[in-house]
């Protein structure tokens, strides 16, 4: 019964996002228990300590506490816009989801473009933000959302231009078979040109997430928290659900680009050592957080266009050059 | 400056910030669980009074002289004082917190180690008139010791009675005891 459902196309995808949807859930939930703690370590605090043992279920009942409050919509908001926005901002954070092998074999749906589809389905958040920045009526979210239009547009470039170094060692832009051209350790990370694509694409992705030092969509201190000002209850949990995911996707795209997918040591399935080079990444993502104070406009938009995609330009130059002259990965 | 070098000169400046920030995330945390767990106060510090118990004689040192009471600049201190002379006690002293200022003068002022402050210091009432503390409160060792000096201040006063009922003058007493 299940097996004959499972074999109509359309209900196995379905089957996969409604899975990938549980799996992003329960991984988010962790992620912020491990952000507040993370934190409050750097800062010599302990974080939460309260709910549950040494506060696991800390973000458990956080989540019962965003779903119950009152859903409150600003009278002076566009309504539609209003309302339109956390999915436009979370679905594509489920939707590139469904592109990331966690496994030989895993994947939700494996295509020869999904490192294009990426790219794509991801910078549809932008067009999220900017609503939810515009839809408020707030004009400190207004600025946040125009400052994130900026940031995200200027910052997509630098992680493309990396992709594309790691589509030219694959000779792939499936994500399936850029995972594949690294097994038994040849990642992709010890080649040079790809160590240095690696450097750009993690302080792209920084940007792109929205995270210090690159937070100024939000910018709490500035912004009272930008585009997300208004939103409170179940639609702000939505937002906070799409960047952490984001987050942890961020991450997990930099595994399968550069360190290799779920190659690994043998003895422990493949998706573990996924998840758990992810989960390293994104304490080194956390960690720049709690480290570094927020740049100023004019120095993002500096960086991204001075540094970042002169940069990412030579990379993509030296990988070429690399692929074509000395074979690149292939022995 | 070169640019290059600029970049790097950076890079390696975040590096240092890092590696201060992964040094606090091993070190021990500052974090004190308050209710649970709680700083040592200094041996000085200006906490709840209490007033304090003669284990030997069975009663509170107060003799009700209210020299405390006086020396309040703020009228905490109030006191009601039975027996004379070597039976004198209190047995009511109200304290109102409410315009307490800690400031210890009290303390200062006591010729016979009465009053004291400790080193209690949560003093959240839920109304007003909960910072008002009577004597059972403010007894070291509670309302138990509280009852025990009103028994031995009574037992002081019968035994004065019966000895005065008996034509004994205390000074002629203790002049007699001073001669033996």
């Amino acid at each position: 019964m299940i097996e004959q459902a499972l074999a109509n196309p359309w209900i196995r995808q379905l089957a996969n996002a409604a899975l990938l949807l549980a799996v992003i859930n329960l991984g988010v939930l962790v992620l912020i228990y491990m952000e507040r703690k993370v934190a409050g370590f750097i800062q010599s605090r302990l974080g939460p300590v309260h709910v549950g043992p040494r506060g696991w279920l800390q973000s458990v009942a956080d989540a019962l506490k965003l779903i119950l409050k009152e859903d409150i919509i600003p009278a002076p908001a566009d309504r539609f816009l209003f309302v339109l926005a956390p999915f436009f901002v979370f679905v594509p954070v489920l939707a590139v989801f469904l592109v990331l092998p966690f496994n030989a074999g895993w994947v939700a749906h494996d295509f020869s473009l999904a490192a294009l589809y990426v790219i794509a389905a991801g910078t549809v958040a932008i067009m999220g933000i900017v609503m939810a920045g515009w839809g408020t009526n707030n004009k400190y979210s207004l600025l946040g959302g125009l400052r994130s239009a900026a940031q995200l547009v200027s910052y997509e470039i630098p992680v493309v231009l990396a992709i594309l170094a790691v589509v030219f060692y694959a000779q792939s832009m499936s994500l399936v078979d850029i995972a594949e051209a690294q097994r038994g350790f040849g990642w992709f990370i010890f080649h040079p040109p790809l160590l240095v694509a690696a450097f750009v694409y993690m302080i792209g992705q920084l940007a792109e997430t929205n995270r210090t030092p690159f937070d100024l969509p939000e910018a709490e201190s500035e912004l009272v928290s930008g585009f997300h000002t208004e939103y409170s209850g179940i639609r702000f949990a939505m937002f906070f659900l799409a960047e952490f995911a984001n987050t942890f996707f961020a991450a997990a795209l930099a595994v399968v680009l550069f360190f290799g997918g779920w190659d690994g040591l043998p003895g422990l399935t493949g998706a573990l050592w996924l998840v758990a080079k992810s989960y390293v990444l994104v304490f080194v993502l956390m960690w720049i957080r709690w480290t570094l104070p927020r740049v100023r406009v004019d120095q993002l938009l500096g960086f991204a266009w001075k540094v970042l995609v002169p940069i990412g330009l030579i990379v993509v130059l030296w990988a070429a050059a690399s692929v074509v002259y000395a074979g690149g990965a292939k022995p | 400056m070169n640019p290059v070098r600029s970049l790097l000169g950076g890079l390696w400046k975040i590096f240092g910030g890092m590696g201060l920030t992964l040094r606090n995330f091993f070190r021990r945390k500052a974090t004190i669980r308050y209710p649970y767990e709680r700083r040592p106060v200094s041996p000085r510090y200006r906490g709840m009074f209490y007033l304090k118990w003669n284990e030997e004689k069975q009663r509170l040192n107060c003799v009700g002289c209210t020299l405390c009471a006086q020396a309040c600049p703020t009228n905490v201190i109030s006191m009601n004082k039975v027996g004379k002379g070597t039976t004198a006690g209190v047995d009511e002293f109200t304290m109102d917190l409410g315009r307490c200022m800690f400031c210890n003068l009290c303390v200062e002022a006591c010729p016979f180690d009465a009053i004291y402050m400790g080193d209690q210091y949560e003093f959240a009432v839920t109304h007003k008139e909960g910072s008002v503390l009577r004597i059972a409160d403010l007894a070291q060792g509670g309302p138990e010791n509280y009852r025990r000096n009103l028994e031995t201040l009574r037992r002081l006063q019968e035994e004065a009675e019966k000895s005065k009922a008996a034509g004994d003058k205390p000074t002629e007493r203790r002049a007699a005891e001073e001669g033996a």
